[in-house]
């Protein structure tokens, strides 16, 4: 279930740092670092977005010994199509409305 | 990678997880798994310091920052809006203490959290929470409310409610811990010593009401107690006995015990309380008469042995369960500890039987009244704050009947009787029954034909007056100037009441509502006639009016006490109107021929007997004449009651000196017609006496 809201610019970058590759699985603190988020603010982006049927997620499969595994993240189909959607309204929106000026 | 022990990052990560709501428990395994992955030591802090955000703002903080606003904006709201009076306090100490006691009590699976995942079983547990809650604000707020008033007899028995309603949040918190998903008390054991224990009450209310008809003497004196204690102590015991043996644990015994003491006190508090308060002249000696502000200190007296009773049921509970599961395999040895236990409780059901002997007045007993067949008598008590009607059909064995707010009065007739906004019909004293309510307050005196009823609210400087010919029908006549004090004229036309607004001043008034005259002084007492009004001055001089009409009242004269003294209580006219008495400060008590008033008979003060109280206050010396006006009583400041035969006023012979076996002030009132006086005193004893007249 996509939601109708424009995403805030801190949820376009998670969504277009996953869409940079939507097969591969990623893990919130590499994700974190990517985008310049920390967990405060990366933790309630995703949940958020899990929420929504944008992500899928699930765990390790093979964790090292001694280590928990850890919980993995990619869009889903709909989430995909957000991202898609982000991406192309990012450049026209400011020309648009400097021309409303 | 691994890691030795845990760090302060890994701490405070676990107390996010803490906080995170059971939905995102999947999250929290993923920032633990995370966090485990970073290894420099300020990174981790950040991390887990996020996490901690994260977990806030899932969490409890929004509903903690939402409850906090709505507890403000309620609080501000209330307050913006006026909110005032006795239970404002409470009010907002309930919007305080509530929301957050629910939230925090019904959130969890501890010993006091959920009994079931239905809704029903939650909001259950909340509501019960709820009660709890309310129970304790009240508490508070009865405590605080009358703490720096202790004294009072009135704030007393508002402490004693409190207790009452502490002792009800306790049981409701301990059903709340045994019905619990983590009680130890398997289900079944729950219902069979609620079962057993509300029986256990049943049978203690059954036994309650046989002290009357067994008296508290004679071979029957050891049947009550032992009847009263064996429900409140074989109850927990079988329960305990059944819980231990059905589920081999003593400990089980313990809490079937206490369960089932719970469910007695519970049953005991609900039906007994229901039992008072639709019949409280059935339960004479019982706990509440009528909303706590009538509860008169000897029925405090009675109440607090009762509270004790409840107070101690749980110990008692948990003790005879614990010894009903211990001794489990021999039955015989468990009913012998039960028969001692029941000899232990004997002390103090014994204190609570001995409470059940009536008593009059009660602390500071202020007005005596009877009726003309002298069958009900009422009086003050509680420095005036409650008023009782008793029955004195049977002079040997009086029976409160009714209690009511601050005063009361008969009717001339003795049939009606007019407290607080109500009409009773007290033709049977035993059986008062309600006639007719009206919005007037505090009745302040009938009408000689009792056709007339004026009546103020409590410390107003207004009377209203009523027409109660059809006592079930009262009609308001008018409203006038005048407060506690006053007085009809014996024909019922004119009132004259007494009004403290700058100087003590009486106001004539006609019975519907026209001004028609002032005079100063207060304390309006008309002389038999209605033509001769006596008003007392500040300065303990009385003045008589002459009132034949009464729209201009012409001054007699004035009357001074001796030297040094003051009059102090309103004068008395005899009976036939030739005689009037006054009591000065010093004791000493003079007749006066009303057609002369320049020559009185001074009535002595018996010598040697103690007067030292008169002159403290205007209620402490009262005196009466007999219906037929040839004896004269006072109530000499103490424990003294002088009686005069003054047939021959001029020659007054001392016939009797009784003394009360009761120590402190009192008041005296003749029985018209019975030829006897009765006196009661302050002290709270058993202070009625009763004097036959030779």
């Amino acid at each position: 279930m996509a939601s109708t809201r424009r995403p805030s610019a801190q949820t376009a970058a998670v969504l277009c740092a996953f869409a940079a590759d939507t097969s591969t699985w990623r893990y919130g603190y590499e994700l974190g670092q990517e985008v310049g988020l920390k967990a405060g603010s990366l933790y309630p982006i995703l949940m958020r977005l899990s929420d929504r049927g944008l992500l899928e997620a699930t765990w390790e499969a093979d964790p090292p010994p001694g280590r928990p595994p850890r919980h993995l993240y990619r869009l889903s189909g709909a989430g995909v199509r957000l991202a898609a959607e982000v991406a192309s309204d990012a450049h026209p929106a400011r020309p648009e409305l400097r021309r409303a000026w | 990678m691994n890691r030795a022990g845990l760090d302060p990052a890994d701490r405070l990560l676990g107390y996010a997880l803490r906080l995170m709501p059971s939905t995102r428990g999947e999250w929290g395994q993923a920032m633990v798994a995370e966090l485990a992955q970073i290894e420099r030591g300020g990174e981790r802090g950040r991390f887990a310091i996020g996490c901690l955000r994260v977990a806030l703002w899932q969490g409890p903080l929004w509903r903690v920052i939402g409850a906090i606003a709505a507890q403000a904006a309620t609080v501000t709201l209330a307050l913006v809006s006026g909110l005032t009076g006795t239970f404002a306090g409470e009010v907002i100490g309930l919007v305080l203490v509530l929301p957050p006691g629910l939230w925090w009590l019904g959130r969890g699976n501890g010993y006091f959290g959920q009994s079931g995942a239905s809704r029903a079983a939650r909001i259950a547990r909340r509501v019960g929470y709820g009660m709890v809650a309310g129970c304790l604000v009240v508490t508070v707020g009865f405590m605080t409310a009358t703490i720096p008033q202790v004294d009072d007899g009135v704030a007393a028995a508002t402490v004693w409610l409190g207790v009452v309603m502490l002792l009800l949040a306790c049981y409701l918190l301990a059903t709340l811990a045994v019905t619990s998903a983590r009680s130890l008390l398997p289900a079944g054991t729950v219902t069979t010593s609620t079962a057993i224990g509300a029986i256990g009450g049943l049978v203690w209310l059954v036994v309650l009401p046989f002290n009357q008809p067994l008296g508290v003497a004679g071979p029957w004196t050891l049947v009550y107690p032992v009847a009263l204690a064996l429900p409140l102590v074989g109850a927990p015991a079988m329960a305990g006995a059944l819980a231990a043996r059905r589920n081999r644990d003593v400990h089980h015994g313990v809490l079937a015990g206490g369960c089932t003491s719970a469910a007695t006190a519970l049953v005991a508090t609900v039906f007994g309380g229901a039992a008072i308060w639709l019949r409280p002249d059935l339960v004479d000696s019982a706990i509440i008469d009528r909303g706590p502000a009538a509860l008169a200190p000897d029925v405090i007296s009675v109440g607090g042995s009762y509270l004790l009773v409840l107070l101690t049921l749980p110990v008692v509970g948990l003790v005879c369960g614990a010894i009903g599961g211990r001794l489990t395999a021999r039955w015989l040895v468990p009913a012998t500890v039960l028969a001692a236990i029941a000899a232990l409780c004997f002390p103090f059901v014994t204190v609570l039987d001995q409470q059940y002997i009536p008593r009059f007045g009660g602390v500071g007993a202020t007005s005596m009244t009877l009726t003309p067949d002298g069958r009900a008598l009422l009086a003050g008590a509680d420095g005036g704050m409650t008023t009782s009607l008793w029955d004195l059909t049977d002079p040997a064995h009086p029976v409160r009947t009714v209690s009511v707010n601050r005063t009361a009065r008969f009717a001339p007739d003795g049939r009606t009787m007019a407290s607080e906004d109500q009409l009773w019909n007290v033709s049977d004293p035993g059986r008062p029954t309600h006639l007719a309510g009206f919005d007037g307050g505090d009745p302040v005196a009938f009408s000689a034909d009792g056709r007339e009823l004026s009546t103020t609210v409590h410390n107003s400087t207004r009377t209203t007056l009523w027409n109660v010919a059809d006592p079930g029908h009262p009609v308001r006549m008018g409203t006038v100037d005048g407060g506690d004090l006053g007085a009809f004229t014996p024909n019922g036309l004119v009132y004259a009441g007494t009004s403290f607004t700058t100087t003590p001043t009486t106001v004539l008034s006609s019975v519907a509502g026209v001004r028609l005259a002032t005079v100063t002084g207060a304390e309006p007492v008309f002389a038999p006639d209605g033509h001769l009004l006596a008003t007392r001055a500040d300065d303990g001089t009385v003045a008589l009016w002459n009132v034949t009409d009464p729209t201009r009242p012409t001054r007699i004269t004035d009357i001074a006490s001796g030297e040094d003294t003051s009059i102090v209580t309103p004068v008395v006219f005899s009976p036939d109107g030739r005689l009037m008495a006054t009591a000065d400060s010093d004791g000493t008590i003079r007749l006066w021929h009303v057609d002369e008033l320049s020559r009185p008979v001074v009535l002595a003060p018996v010598q040697g007997a103690g007067n030292h109280q008169i002159g403290l206050s205007d209620t402490l010396t009262t005196s009466a004449f007999s219906p037929d006006g040839h004896t004269f009583a006072v109530e000499m400041g103490d424990d003294v009651v002088m009686v005069w035969n003054v047939a021959d006023p001029d020659h007054p012979v001392r016939t009797a000196v009784h003394t009360r076996s009761t120590e402190g002030a009192g008041v005296v009132a003749f029985t018209p017609g019975l030829s006897s006086i009765v006196g009661t005193a302050p002290d709270g004893g058993n202070a009625v006496a009763l004097w036959h007249l030779r």
